[in-house]
């Protein structure tokens, strides 16, 4: 995290690593008051930022209305001048532009639009400076209020959580790759949907005989008014790939998920949704292989999303994320509970160069899917985290056509809800959300 | 989750990573793995990767030698937890 001062004037941070311009932070419902006070002190020109707008010209203060940010470009005297500072109306905190070099995200920064980098540089800002400015019992009641979700009436918390349930999308044109023991291809809440399905495990069909795969088919996929109890689905129209890698005693082999991973490709699956791994222990490395698979996956425009996994007993011990999540260029994802703390089994970030946590999403009590005649179940599981991130994912990849691989993996790390009470080793970049 | 190690005796399963120069030449690096003993039993052309089996794990550090090989791994086993388990 950067590390500044939310209540230092501009010209302490004329380091060689700024650009020469400052961002400011507007108070949340005052940043119209701010940046009116902004222009007129400083003589700056009111410009809102959009796509294609994302850098000030000279004398312009660039205003990011829904981060409540503004960039300007104007010189040091002339901020001191104006008195531009913290104290003034509506403004939180100031600080020069950094250079911005630390947000590559895994696999080729290039891909990506300057407006996503713009735009993520000064949401790390706002969050930041945020987390620094409020009270710690603020935060906590904010967390608690996005959470008032014991009703599961509608709709899972899970949906609730990641705000599935008001997204104006649905997964339309997106295919989605569930790699794990199948799906009950019977099942009623799948009738009339599209299902693609090959089994990798020899002499087994792709009828899930075990759960894990349907459970996880419904989390992601799952439709969108259930016939009786709550949704439970979030990319309700995306197209389901179901690749069998397990089999249904629940076991398999690298070589089965990594033709799963193909077919998926080959398919342009734009997700990958992989609710299983391996244990790993603290100092080893991550998998060449599957390294090399799933960064030429994003360069195919194939995401691929993993469970951290549930080896950890917190708070006695804790254990590092599982194989193949633990790879640079494969989403990482641990488990939250319903109040939003740290799922008391879901793994942490402990080994350097890609072992870290990238996202979380809800893991316990997930109520969705399971083969007839049980029909639903609750399942609790970084398993169960996943396909959460892998709904959203494809939510995302509707809404923006362009935004495959690399891309798409940063627009579901950006949008993330900061958990500013937990540690990143532990949530990575936050509670994934919903477009 | 949890990882059960290839211990069984008998042949030893690997996934090979074709460098990425040699994707367009797969076919040739499966042949010559064959050549050197490699059982091969899947060809990844857009991953890059093949699978097979061989008797002698002596064996893996000269596949790896190999002309548009990147490297060799011997293949884990994955095992979800039994399905009655409350936590997946």
């Amino acid at each position: 995290m950067m590390e500044f001062s939310a209540t230092g004037g501009p010209e302490e941070y004329l380091a060689g690593t700024t650009t020469g311009r400052y961002l400011v932070l507007f108070e949340g419902g005052a940043a119209e008051a701010g940046i009116a006070a902004l222009t007129h002190a400083t003589g700056a020109r009111r410009v809102a930022a959009t796509d294609d707008v994302t850098e000030p010209e000279p004398n312009e203060a660039l205003f990011f209305e829904q981060l409540g940010v503004a960039v300007v470009d104007t010189n040091p005297q002339q901020m001191r001048q104006a008195g531009v500072e913290p104290a003034a109306q509506g403004i939180i905190a100031v600080e020069p532009e950094r250079i911005n070099e630390a947000f590559q995200a895994p696999g080729t920064v290039e891909d990506v639009p300057a407006t996503a980098r713009s735009v993520e540089y000064l949401q790390g800002y706002r969050d930041a400076v945020l987390h620094l400015t409020a009270p710690a019992a603020g935060d906590l009641a904010e967390e608690a209020g996005l959470l008032a979700v014991a009703d599961e009436t509608q709709a899972t918390w899970g949906l609730q959580a990641v705000r599935a349930v008001n997204s104006s999308f649905s997964g339309e044109g997106i295919r989605v790759a569930i790699l794990d023991t199948g799906c009950d291809l019977k099942h009623p809440d799948f009738a009339g949907r599209a299902i693609t399905d090959r089994s990798f495990i020899p002499g087994e069909a792709v009828q899930d005989a075990n759960g894990h795969g349907t459970h996880c088919i419904g989390t992601s996929m799952g439709l969108k008014t259930a016939p009786t109890g709550p949704r439970y689905g979030v990319a309700y129209d995306a197209e389901i790939y179901a690749g069998k890698v397990l089999s249904d005693a629940g076991s398999g082999s690298d070589s089965q998920i990594l033709g799963g991973i193909e077919w998926a490709i080959r398919n342009k699956c734009a997700v990958v949704s992989m609710s299983l791994g391996a244990r790993t222990s603290p100092g080893q490395g991550f998998s060449r292989v599957f390294e090399a698979v799933a960064a030429r996956a994003q360069d195919a425009g194939t995401l691929i999303i993993a469970a951290a996994g549930n080896d950890s007993n917190r708070p006695t011990s804790v254990i590092p994320v599982s194989h193949p999540a633990n790879c640079p260029s494969i989403m990482a994802v641990a488990a939250l509970d319903s109040s939003l703390k740290v799922a008391r089994f879901s793994n942490r970030g402990i080994n350097p160069s890609g072992g870290q946590i990238d996202i979380a999403a809800p893991g316990v009590d997930v109520y969705s899917s399971f083969p007839m005649a049980t029909r639903y179940r609750r399942l609790s599981g970084t398993s169960m985290a996943t396909p959460h991130v892998a709904g959203v994912a494809a939510l995302l990849a509707q809404a923006n056509p362009g935004a495959r691989g690399a891309a798409l993996w940063q627009l579901v790390t950006t949008r993330a809800r900061r958990l500013a009470l937990l540690s990143s080793a532990d949530v990575g970049a936050g509670l994934v959300q919903a477009p | 989750m949890s990882q059960e190690d290839q211990q069984e005796s008998g042949p030893v399963e690997v996934s090979v990573l074709v460098s990425g120069e040699h994707l367009s030449s797969i076919d040739a690096v499966a042949k010559a793995l064959e050549s050197a003993g490699l059982r091969v039993s899947g060809v990844m052309g857009t991953v890059g990767v093949i699978t097979g089996a061989t008797d002698d794990p002596d064996q893996l550090g000269a596949l790896e030698q190999l002309d548009g090989v990147d490297s060799v791994e011997v293949t884990r086993k994955i095992q979800l937890p039994p399905p009655d388990s409350p936590i997946q």
